[in-house]
């Protein structure tokens, strides 16, 4: 009996942490893309990317991968996230250097890496088999 | 370093439980599911505790997932003897009466080689001492010597383990599964209470029931010849 409710409350915890991780990996991630997008959004047409606002919302997106890699590193495998890590640190790089065209492209890797993520870290058939 | 160090004490410790919840049996003595289990586990625990990349949360959620895997396989075994043959098999006689069993010695996959060395292992050099060999499901051979058996009909059988009723046994004592129950309703027991009842073909039953000390009964059950 002893052993079973041991068993009772493995399961348990292995389903809550399945639900954890779910939802912080989505939420995470997904906070990533909105502000990827709105960057997109702010950068899109303009050939001068060094304004104030564009600087303080890359920094935004960096402030908030910083604060959550710690989290999702509990989940993920280290060097699967260090991509995402590299290219959210090259936009500030692009801003100090105008490179408009390196800067959106590093933003639609970014977006593409987030998804990526969120597929690979989540639960789906195609992960399984 | 220090991490190596916190992630190796971390893992050496879950895969201690893990191997205590599983139980006490020694390598040798595994069911083949178990050493396919213990095969992995070693191998999860092992990524994780050298490879930084890796969080620690990869190694013991398998290592949990498989204990859960080893205790739901144990617990269906428990309750369903045939999902129990499936997964572990069931002991064949290699050696009886009538000599080698070629047939049986065959489906195990073993040669006559193999056989004699098994019997050699299990203490027993010479052929024409053995009265019984029996393959058990852990891998192990089982001799019976004509030496320890002077009479050299009676091989009691398990007809009865944890309220189950094995028909292979009963059938192989020619007699019935109602001629058991019929005994069993009749002597007041509750099949599902009986741990262990042996029956030879003598009729000589070895019974022990639930919180009880075992017994021993002359029964008329009697193999039909």
């Amino acid at each position: 009996m002893k052993k079973l409710l041991l068993m009772i409350f493995v399961v348990v915890c292995l389903l809550c942490g399945v639900i954890v991780e779910e939802n912080t990996i989505n939420n995470y991630l997904s906070e990533i893309e909105q502000k990827t997008e709105y960057i997109i959004k702010l950068s899109s047409g303009k050939d001068n990317i060094q304004t104030q606002q564009i600087k303080n919302a890359v920094r935004d997106l960096k402030d908030t991968w910083l604060h959550h890699e710690k989290i999702l590193a509990t989940f993920a495998n280290h060097k699967d996230m260090r991509d995402l890590c590299i290219e959210i640190q090259k936009l500030e790089a692009n801003i100090e250097v105008n490179q408009y065209e390196d800067f959106t492209a590093g933003l639609k890797v970014i977006l593409h890496l987030s998804e990526d993520y969120k597929f690979i870290l989540g639960t789906s058939w195609q992960n399984i088999f | 370093m220090l991490t190596l160090i916190i992630r190796s004490v971390i893992i050496y410790f879950l895969v201690l439980i893990v191997f205590r919840l599983m139980g006490k049996r020694q390598l040798g003595q595994m069911q083949p599911f178990e050493l396919v289990l213990t095969l992995i586990l070693a191998d999860i625990a092992t990524i994780p505790m050298t490879e930084m990349s890796v969080p620690l949360l990869h190694g013991i959620v398998p290592l949990l997932t498989l204990l859960i895997i080893h205790y739901l396989l144990t617990l269906f075994s428990m309750f369903f003897p045939k999902f129990s043959s499936f997964l572990s098999g069931k002991p064949v006689i290699v050696i009886d009466q009538n000599g080698l069993n070629y047939k049986n010695i065959k489906s195990l996959n073993m040669t006559i080689d193999d056989i004699f060395e098994a019997l050699r292992s299990a203490g027993c050099f010479n052929i024409e001492d053995v009265l019984y060999a029996i393959m058990e499901t852990n891998g192990k051979i089982s001799v019976m010597t004509k030496a320890e058996t002077p009479e050299q009909n009676i091989f009691p059988l398990v007809i009865i383990s944890e309220g189950k009723i094995k028909e292979d046994n009963v059938s192989h004592l020619k007699t019935s599964k109602q001629t058991i129950l019929d005994f069993i309703k009749s002597k007041n027991y509750s099949l599902k209470k009986i741990i262990i009842l042996t029956l030879d073909k003598n009729g000589k039953m070895y019974i022990q029931y639930s919180n009880k000390n075992p017994k021993t009964f002359q029964t008329n059950i009697k193999e039909k010849v």
